[in-house]
């Protein structure tokens, strides 16, 4: 991971703010990463992390407007996303970035055939006869693991499940080979034993266009099967990154620790979940100092993380970053029993 | 939908086909709308087979057999130049109904668009649309096609043009609530995130999940229309006699409103059965197809 390598995606410093009358909310504060070539980056989060936010603003699918403010730097191919023009920006959408949603059950056009939705995706970005589209739209179905594709092709969406539907929009994803797949929870809206499945079209799909995949999630389990590296967000702020070894194996964040000692054991010795104590903040009202204290074991209401917001930093070992200022005392720190980890976490 | 997903793999049932098929059942078993139906059907029978129907000229006058009433001859009875009244209604089915209808497709094919538009795009340009919408919402459809009328003078066209701009507001105002809430579906965010054109989603996506109810919309709208145009042939702007116009026959008829009511009679009865009718069907559809749109 350590050769210097030109991103593909370079995200800096980008802030998104939702405007209320009474209150402003900021989704995404200060985060930074980037994605490399043929990478798979897991974004994990809570729901409100941010997570789905700072990908969206990557398409601009969150229209600048007097309620919405976004700044910082989205880098793609040396353009500044965030300042492109709606044209460029539309050429890039689909063409280059491809936005695979998160509910496969309504975000196809009920009205519409499947094929007919997947020959446009194609025809939005290339000038290709009826013919031609039909063909590679069958072609596509085919990829995805749809079988009978040129009798599926002809059927409308209500004729598909779920994992079906999910297959199809991988589809029009992968419709024009974009360097870059964004996948945002793509099995959350989906049944377990499909889950698999989707997830296996989903490498094909990274495989057979060479693309780069941000693969967004709160599951760990899918993060670590999938991601090559791993970037953990909290409350609108990167909190940890590292390759996805390094993660699981030695965590330098009190709250990936967290995430990781809350996964259920299937050792059979433990009787409950260990959930992280507390809820994810209020985005108008995010505590001061670090995000995470009220929630931190670490913490033990020390001043410094009620006062100074910890920066990301570097912990000399390849890539892995981590914003905690008591980083030393988690030296050593593995999959702990999820016990020790919330051991004054109540106060 | 949770309940779909649970199948697997296996294709869902095709829940679409069956409620659309438990629409049209909805749709038959209104009985007003079955009627209206039934009504229409005979009135634009009696109007395209009327050479068939009836051995009068309907603009062949007679003065010898003016002012007859109804009788077995002439079961509608005369007019004041002996023309045939009933030959006069089947015929005047074809002018009126096709008003109606033209007039309609007209104000759907103008509003519809900028409606459209309006609702998707907003902003600047939504304002704009919708202050224009406001200013010919002020007028009832009736004034403003008497307006319309008054500057550009009578005739067919005029006419069916002035009815239907009449409506136009009602479309752009029906297709802007349908764009505004479609621009928050799920599909619609999928296509810009796949870099479709705003115009290419508004005609794939928006338009079509529009249409029904803006067909709704235009069937109920029909009997304004026609009820405008007819209106105007009474006041003697419209479709000037001796051409067989249900309005312009009433109209005519007025003057001799004591010496053979029968005169009015008749011509209004159409008039009343065919607006009555669409507005039947209207509702019929609207509560089978679009029970949201239900006031």
């Amino acid at each position: 991971m350590s050769e210097r390598r030109e991103p593909l995606l370079s995200i800096k410093d980008l802030r998104v703010t939702f405007r209320t009358r009474t209150e402003s909310v900021r989704a995404v504060d200060g985060v930074s990463f980037d994605v490399y070539p043929g990478e798979t980056l897991g974004v994990v989060g809570e729901s409100g992390s941010g997570k789905s936010v700072t990908m969206l603003s990557v398409l601009r699918l969150i229209p600048p407007s007097t309620r919405v403010v976004a700044s910082g730097q989205v880098l793609f191919g040396g353009k500044d996303l965030l300042q492109a023009s709606k044209r460029e920006i539309r050429r890039i959408r689909g063409r280059h970035i491809a936005l695979i949603p998160q509910d496969p059950m309504t975000c196809l056009d009920p009205v519409l055939r499947v094929g007919r939705q997947v020959r446009e995706a194609i025809q939005a970005h290339e000038n290709v006869a009826a013919a031609e589209a039909h063909r590679r739209g069958v072609q596509l179905l085919e990829t995805v693991g749809i079988p009978e594709p040129e009798r599926h092709y002809a059927q409308f969406p209500h004729e598909y499940s779920g994992g079906m539907r999910q297959r199809a929009m991988i589809a029009m994803g992968m419709a024009n080979a974009p360097s870059l797949l964004i996948a945002d929870e793509p099995t959350t809206a989906l049944d377990v034993t499909i889950q698999a499945q989707i997830m296996d079209v989903l490498r094909a799909a990274q495989r057979e266009t060479r693309a780069s995949m941000v693969l967004i999630s709160h599951d760990l389990g899918l993060i670590a099967e999938m991601a090559d590296r791993v970037v953990v967000m909290y409350a609108g702020h990167v909190v940890e990154s590292a390759d996805v070894q390094t993660i699981f194996s030695s965590p330098r964040h009190p709250y990936t620790l967290g995430l990781i000692g809350s996964l259920p054991q299937t050792t059979g010795n433990e009787k409950w979940l260990r959930p992280i104590p507390g809820s994810p903040p209020d985005l108008a009202d995010v505590p001061s100092g670090c995000p995470f204290h009220p929630r931190c074991f670490l913490s033990r209401g020390r001043e410094i993380c009620r006062v100074t917001r910890p920066e990301l930093r570097s912990l000399g070992t390849g890539e892995h970053r981590s914003a905690c200022h008591f980083v030393a005392e988690l030296e050593g720190a593995s999959a702990l029993p999820a016990g020790e980890l919330h051991e004054g976490a109540g106060r | 939908m949770s309940s779909i997903s649970a199948v697997g793999e296996a294709p869902a049932a095709p829940e679409a086909t069956r409620t659309s098929l438990r629409k049209l059942r909805t749709f038959a078993r209104n009985k007003g709308a079955m009627i209206g139906i039934f009504i229409l059907l005979a009135l634009a029978f009696a109007a395209i087979f009327a050479r068939l129907l009836t051995p009068y000229d309907p603009t062949a006058q007679d003065l010898s057999s003016a002012f007859l009433a109804p009788s077995l001859a002439h079961p509608f009875g005369t007019d004041d130049l002996g023309q045939d009244i009933l030959a006069r209604i089947m015929y005047g089915g074809r002018y009126t109904l096709a008003i109606g209808v033209v007039a309609v497709s007209i104000a759907a094919i103008i509003g519809v668009p900028l409606g459209l538009i309006s609702g998707y795009v907003g902003g600047a340009t939504d304002m704009v649309i919708q202050r224009i919408t406001d200013i010919l919402l002020s007028f009832n459809p009736f004034l403003l096609a008497l307006v319309l009328v008054a500057v550009f003078g009578v005739g067919i066209q005029t006419v069916t043009i002035a009815a239907g701009i009449g409506v136009i507001p009602q479309f752009i105002r029906l297709a802007r609530g349908q764009a505004l809430s479609l621009r928050e579906e799920v599909y619609v965010e999928a296509a810009i995130a796949f870099g479709e054109s705003s115009l290419a989603i508004l005609r794939r996506h928006v338009l079509r999940n529009a249409l029904t109810p803006i067909l709704v919309y235009a069937t109920l709208n029909i009997g304004v229309t026609i009820l405008v145009a007819a209106g105007l042939g009474f006041l003697g702007l419209g479709v000037q006699p001796p051409t067989p116009e249900w309005g312009t026959m009433l109209g005519t008829a007025r003057s001799f409103i004591f010496k053979a009511s029968y005169q009015l009679t008749f011509p209004g009865l159409t008039i009343f059965l065919a607006v009555l009718s669409f507005n039947l069907v209207g509702d019929g559809l609207r509560d089978a197809f679009d029970p949201s749109l239900r006031e």
